[in-house]
């Protein structure tokens, strides 16, 4: 909990706080996210499964050379969904790491043991660091994203997954892969998303978007680090962990005879990352609520994860002290820390 | 019909996007993109919440017509393909 603040009231069947925004508290404890969950009527698993796989049976081996562009960062997420797409669905990929900096030495070694057993070809993108300090900087002050991303994630996260985003579907339209694939789990992207159709035109206005939001902090010459997307073509986008039965158990299950192993200097959410709990610490001084919190949520909605569990992982947060390096990297001084609220 | 469904999709967004219409000066032809409150991430929330709410499908050139920026674009864009609001 942030210094000076009372504890949270907390919905009594997802951990949702009272300070999550947008969000209203019933008077029997279950918050408004609940109620339009059980409203909703979502696709079941198994309906967007199979969506999912006919998707793949219609593209599949139709390609020059790939059929799927993954954005893989190594950690266990994207590890399982590579085993996935090639072990389970037979799809060519193609894996995409953008190694922002902050990539530890295990994850690296665990890409190369997972993409050698696996047979799949690897491109390493490490954007210059000079422009991601800048970004982080920037995503640290602040403001840079659009309100709703801070129920999604941490400001440091969310310029990476723009980032990530924006590098796979432009590796994806260069080979002429039909697919774009990302480890996303429930909560991190929209109930809707296994697999959707997207027109470029689409993926254009977002990439436009993230153009304008980096150029008007970081001037003009950012514009040149984000691919536009010319064409009429669409892409499919396909998050087939939502519908994968996800479970830590399960996934460590399929990766570790590959060679995957557990980083241990990645903090405490992250597989891969060292930045991330810097992103964790500034979010939850910021905004007064874990940045984890809304996929957490939606996981003990879903049944797949305890709300014990939940709980427990958000009640424990970085330690500052701890952060010295990361903060130094970015060239940040303790100023920064407490991070300014909104 | 077009008064329920302005409302359902103002509620919506409101408490999606995280702005009040008044406080932000927006008017229901503003661009909620250009604005600043949607981006592709709200983009592939909102149309699922518009195929479900209101029981229509939407085609790629819906996705990339720039009606779906406004919220009096999207009230035209569920009436013309007769959305009605479902209460499931």
């Amino acid at each position: 909990m942030a210094e000076g603040r009372a504890a949270p009231r907390r919905c009594v069947r997802c951990v949702l706080p009272d300070t999550f925004p947008g969000l209203t508290m019933h008077a029997d404890g279950v918050c408004s996210l609940c109620r339009d969950f059980d409203r909703a009527a979502p696709d079941t698993e198994a309906t967007a499964l199979a969506r999912l796989e006919a998707a793949f049976d219609q593209v599949r081996g139709k390609s020059a050379r790939y059929d799927a562009v993954v954005a893989y960062s190594g950690g266990k997420d994207s590890s399982w969904l590579l085993y996935l797409l090639v072990r389970r669905w037979k799809l060519r990929c193609l894996a995409v790491t953008i190694d922002n900096g902050f990539v530890v030495d295990q994850a690296l070694t665990n890409i190369r043991a997972v993409t050698d057993a696996l047979e799949v070809d690897h491109i390493l993108v490490r954007p210059a660091f000079g422009f991601l300090r800048q970004v982080y900087q920037e995503s640290l002050r602040g403001g840079l994203h659009v309100p709703a991303a801070a129920t999604r994630a941490s400001d440091i996260c969310n310029s990476c997954i723009g980032l990530i985003n924006n590098h796979v579907v432009s590796t994806a339209v260069h080979h002429q892969a039909p697919i774009v694939a990302g480890g996303y789990v429930a909560g991190q992207v929209p109930r809707n998303s296994a697999i959707l159709t997207v027109p470029l035109a689409a993926l254009d206005a977002g990439a436009r978007s993230l153009q304008d939001r980096l150029a008007d902090r970081l001037g003009d010459g950012a514009r040149a680090h984000v691919e536009r997307f010319p064409g009429a073509a669409s892409v499919m986008i396909a998050n087939p962990l939502l519908v994968s039965s996800y479970s830590e158990e399960r996934l460590l299950a399929d990766i570790e005879p590959l060679g995957w192993r557990r980083p241990v200097d990645t903090g405490l959410h992250s597989s891969n990352c060292r930045l991330n709990d810097l992103g964790i610490l500034a979010h939850h001084q910021r905004y007064g609520f874990h940045p984890y919190v809304g996929e957490l949520a939606e996981q003990v909605r879903r049944g797949s994860l305890s709300r014990a569990e939940a709980l427990k992982r958000i009640e424990a947060l970085p330690d500052i002290q701890e952060l010295r390096e990361e903060i130094a990297r970015l060239g940040l001084n303790q100023e920064l820390a407490p991070f300014p609220r909104q | 019909m077009s008064n329920a469904a302005r409302d359902v999709i103002v509620e919506y967004l409101q408490a999606t996007f995280l702005f009040d219409l008044r406080q932000e000066r927006l008017d229901d032809r503003s661009n909620l993109f250009e604005a600043g409150f949607v981006d592709s991430y709200g983009l592939v929330e909102l149309v699922g919440f518009l195929e479900r709410t209101f029981s229509i499908r939407l085609t790629d050139s819906d996705l990339t017509s720039p009606r779906l920026a406004s919220i009096d674009g999207m009230v035209r864009m569920v009436a013309e393909k007769g959305g009605a609001i479902s209460h499931g």
